[in-house]
């Protein structure tokens, strides 16, 4: 009876989830590394750390104000 | 530990407008060396020079916000100042480029010249959106091809590469005149230069295209899957940067009262600068018509500051220089702290 019943979905047309996992040519099944895209912006592969760039922003004000008042001179 | 917490505050505020803090100690000092230099006549000079700037500025910034840049500003402006002017010499002038080319009415030179800059826009839009070229490279090509046309065109012979300049007293009057409150002349310049901020702030804030191209600019990836057509709007925004181009060229040439080949050079570098310096952000979505508008203020009042209080020329480059790669750090330090 069960199988007659029309409201009993068919296992073959409920979507199943798409998988992220691919298997490669050898069949070994790995998560793949998100592509970079052609469109990646001018910051997307920056490596330095907020600590680096507040040293590099304290030396380029300095500069800025040293060349000034070389400027003033 | 509330202490702790208000100096790493006031450290994170300090670095975050470190820029802005140092910028208006130059022109404190630049005022404290000469007082002469806070006079109503600067700054009038000062915010009318920024005119035409701002406006390419304002053409620039849209690209930025695009994770875009544009090389070829300067370029454009240049070859539509040197055809608005060629268009508008006065006929009494022996020297014409076109002897017998009559008085035209203003809007068919300033239409002309808007024309040639949506080309060069479209064209740069075309091969960013389209070709996928970065934005860089398709303008630095543009920006070659525009020099070439100016220089073709402004070369004729028996004079040669003359500049181009006695205009018509009506487009003299149009860019260069003012209107009287009170004791204060306020230029022309600075009202064209409101009007179309007006206009580029409604695009930006309250039209489909300026949600998309926030969207766009933000993360291309996401916008294109929520149904956004990136071509379209990336060609929009590139014509309307072009438009800009062409209308601050034809305002250029009349400002300056004449026109070469070298007119608009490095003004695409100033544009970039007043964005950046302007809080228009290079890792793109982020950018504000107010804030374009104040870096462009601030850049002239350090340049005309530094001209007045007689600073050495290549000071005044590497001034300029450790300027705009402070800014981007700023800038990239800001986008460190988002990831």
């Amino acid at each position: 009876m069960s199988e007659n019943n029309p409201l009993r979905e068919d296992p073959q047309t409920i979507p199943q989830p798409i998988s992220t996992v691919q298997e490669d040519a050898s069949g070994n099944k790995e998560n793949p590394a998100p592509k970079s895209t052609a469109r990646d912006n001018l910051y997307g592969r920056i490596t330095v750390s907020k600590r680096t760039m507040d040293i590099i922003i304290g030396i380029l004000v300095a500069a800025l104000v040293v060349v000034f008042i070389i400027a003033l001179r | 530990m509330d202490k702790t917490i208000d100096k790493k505050n006031i450290g994170e505020w300090l670095l975050n407008y470190s820029l802005y803090i140092v910028l208006g100690l130059m022109i404190v000092v630049v005022i404290i060396v000469d007082p002469r230099f806070l006079t109503l006549k600067n700054i009038t000079n000062i915010l009318s020079q920024a005119s035409t700037r701002g406006i390419l500025a304002l053409g620039v910034a849209g690209l930025i916000v695009l994770q875009g840049t544009d090389l070829s500003a300067g370029r454009i402006l240049g070859v539509t100042a040197i055809v608005s002017a060629s268009l508008l010499q006065s006929t009494t002038y022996a020297s014409r480029m076109y002897p017998d080319l009559p008085a035209l009415p203003l809007i068919v030179p300033m239409v002309v010249a808007v024309i040639i800059g949506a080309v060069f826009g479209l064209i740069n839009g075309f091969g960013v959106a389209k070709l996928h070229l970065h934005a860089f490279i398709i303008t630095l090509g543009t920006q070659l091809i525009a020099y070439g046309v100016s220089c073709i065109y402004i070369d004729r012979p028996p004079l040669g590469a003359q500049p181009i300049a006695n205009f018509d007293e009506r487009y003299t009057k149009f860019v260069t005149g003012s209107i009287k409150f009170g004791s204060v002349q306020i230029p022309y310049l600075i009202f064209y230069l409101a009007i179309v901020a007006v206009v580029m702030w409604f695009i930006w804030n309250k039209t489909t295209l300026g949600k998309n191209m926030f969207a766009i600019g933000g993360n291309p990836e996401a916008a294109a899957v929520s149904g956004v057509n990136i071509v379209k709007n990336i060609m929009i925004i590139f014509l309307i940067s072009g438009i800009l181009y062409g209308l601050a060229g034809f305002l250029e040439a009349g400002r300056v009262g004449s026109a070469t080949s070298n007119t608009g050079i490095n003004y695409e570098l100033d544009a970039i600068s007043a964005c950046v310096v302007g809080g228009v952000s290079f890792s793109g979505g982020v950018g504000t018509i107010p804030g374009v508008l104040i870096g462009t203020v601030i850049l002239q009042f350090i340049n005309y500051g530094l001209n007045f209080i007689g600073v050495n020329a290549y000071l005044q480059y590497i001034i300029k220089g450790l300027i705009i790669i402070l800014a981007v750090s700023i800038d990239v330090r800001k986008y460190i702290a988002k990831k």
